[in-house]
This record gives structure tokens, sequence and C-alpha cells, in this order.
């Protein structure tokens, strides 16, 4: 038994010491994933490739931390008060892509989970600006 | 509309998810200003549950039809000989795996690789008459390939003829790096996989 394993979830989601990626890894295959899709102009990426983008990112992520603006949802008003950003690439069989990333976590003071508001290809996003 | 939105005016609907050309239908939380629609545990759970029903009714939805060159199948049918006791098709899931879980996730070895994308070995190994196959997966394999292939943009059978390719190239270079790791690393690794199976 590791160090880890006696913590509880929220111990593990708030480590200071912890990356971003490694906590956004641990909310979505220990915790819970709220995921915003089916979104167009631009879409957002179907929550498969999510998980894949988070399997397969190298990091380390330099997310930028801004005030959320929506306390709706299942998670609006438990939800932290600050959301992440940050834009990162995966390299697959030769092919590039890069994406981005925006959400919160909750529960404010006990986290257990994540909400992604976000996950776009940063090229679609651009060409629709 | 706007490039984000925050979703804040949000209405019970009912939904479509397609799984090949079969459709699962759920209800959930949508955004009215972006259309934005919340998938979360209890979605995939049923979606999942779902999956796997399909899979027992209409498996033939979960196979994967792609091409390798007769030279390429020769090498297969060559590493097959490592490993009599399983099947074929088991072995090839078994290098798809490994391809996308381990040679992609070691830069050095990948830098490698991809050099090598433009040899005459790697022409060689991947010319000639191509031969069609069909890869049989459950639906959690089938739902990985999928991902990759939305992520790339490309067709599932590409993420398995391309994964074949490349890490069978370890096996054929002369390279003492590569060669190397094809044998500490992807031999064994196979070996440890084929034997749980």
């Amino acid at each position: 038994m590791t160090i880890d394993d006696t913590k509880t979830l929220h111990e593990k989601l708030s480590d200071d010491k912890a990356s971003l990626l490694k906590v956004l890894r641990l909310a979505v295959n220990e915790g819970e994933l709220d995921y915003w899709w089916e979104r167009q102009n631009p879409p957002n990426e179907p929550p498969e490739v999510f998980r894949t983008f988070l399997k397969k990112v190298k990091g380390p992520v330099e997310a930028t931390w801004i005030e959320r603006e929506s306390q709706a949802g299942p998670h609006g008003l438990l939800g932290e008060d600050e959301c992440f950003k940050f834009e990162d690439e995966v390299s697959m069989l030769g092919i590039k892509k890069r994406y981005f990333i925006k959400g919160y976590f909750f529960n404010k003071g006990d986290r257990k989970g994540v909400c992604i508001q976000s996950f776009r290809e940063v090229l679609k996003l651009r060409l629709m600006k | 509309m706007k490039i984000e939105c925050s979703h804040k005016d949000l209405k019970n609907e009912t939904h479509e998810r397609k799984f090949q050309d079969e459709v699962f239908k759920y209800k959930s939380k949508t955004c009215l200003d972006c259309g934005a629609v919340l998938w979360n545990e209890v979605n995939e759970k049923k979606f999942n549950s779902w999956l796997i029903d399909l899979y027992k009714q209409k498996r033939h939805l979960f196979q994967v039809q792609y091409n390798l060159s007769e030279n390429v199948i020769q090498c297969v049918d060559k590493l097959s000989e490592r490993f009599p006791w399983i099947d074929q098709s088991l072995l090839i899931r078994a290098l798809v795996v490994l391809n996308l879980d381990v040679v992609e996730e070691n830069q050095e070895i990948l830098n490698l690789v991809e050099g090598h994308l433009e040899s005459e070995d790697y022409k060689h190994l991947t010319s000639g008459a191509m031969i069609a196959k069909k890869l049989q997966f459950k639906p959690n394999g089938m739902q990985e390939i999928l991902a990759y292939s939305g992520m790339l943009k490309v067709r599932p059978s590409k993420i398995i003829e391309e994964s074949i390719n490349r890490i069978l190239l370890l096996g054929i270079k002369a390279d003492p790096i590569l060669k190397a790791f094809w044998e500490d690393t992807i031999i064994k690794n196979l070996e440890t996989i084929l034997k749980a199976a």
C-alpha cells in the first residue's frame, strides 16, 4: 500500500504538489467526469477523445486560472469558483493535434470530480474566430 | 455564437449518440445558448451497458476490416511461430496496443521509427499485394480504436494498419537500438500479454 492509497479522493485531488495533469487524470479515472459536448460551431470533441487526449498528453500543462461565470449545471453551485484553461498537443502515428481545454473541479472544499466545459481542436477554434 | 460558453441556461432534452449505425438515446441537460449537452457518469454507464448488449446481439459491429501487405502478413506469420498457442487475431490486437501504448510513448524509439518510414525496408515491408483481414474487438477495445480514429480523423482500419506496419519495422531493422527494443521490450511484453490471455 502506498501513501496515496490511504488518502481520500479529495486529498488526492487537492494535493498542491501534484501537477494539474495528474489531478485531472485522477479526477477523470477515480472521480466523476461531467463533460459538455455536442456543441456546434466550434464543436467540442466527443468524451472518448478527451479521455484519449488525457492519456496521451505529456505535459507539463501551463494553465491559466479565471473566475467561473456560470453557476448553472449539476455542479454549478457546488463547483469551485475558478476555471482552468490551457492548450496542449498530442502526437500519434505521426499526426499532431492541438486542443483547448477549459473546466473546473467540484465540489468546492470536497473535490470529487471535474467538469469539462470546452475541449476543442485549436485549429478549428482559430478558423472560427 | 460565442466562442466560449459557460452553459448558463439549461433544459432537459433527449439526445442520440450513434455507434456505427445504431442509436443510443439518452436524456441530459442541454445548453439553450450553444446547444452543448452534458455527458456524465450516469450516461456513460448506461451507454457502456447498451454497448455490451449490442455486442451480444450484433458482434459484427465490433469488427474492423483492415488491409496488410503480403510482406507484413509474412512477418506476422513468422512472429506467430514464437507464440504457437494463440490465435493470430490476439497477436494483432496485442501489437496494436503495444505500438500505441509503448512505442508511441518512447520518444527515442519513436524518432528512430519515424526516421525509417522513408527507408527501402519500410517500402518493401508495406508493398506488394494487399490482403484484407477482419479484427474482432470487445466493446471497450472497439471504443478505444474509435477514440483514436476520432482524434486523428482517420478510419479505424488505419490505426490498425499503421500500428502493425510501424511496430514490425522494429523487428526487421538492423539498427541495434531498435533490435534491442524489439527483443527486450516488445517481445517480452507480448509474452506477458499473450500468456495472460
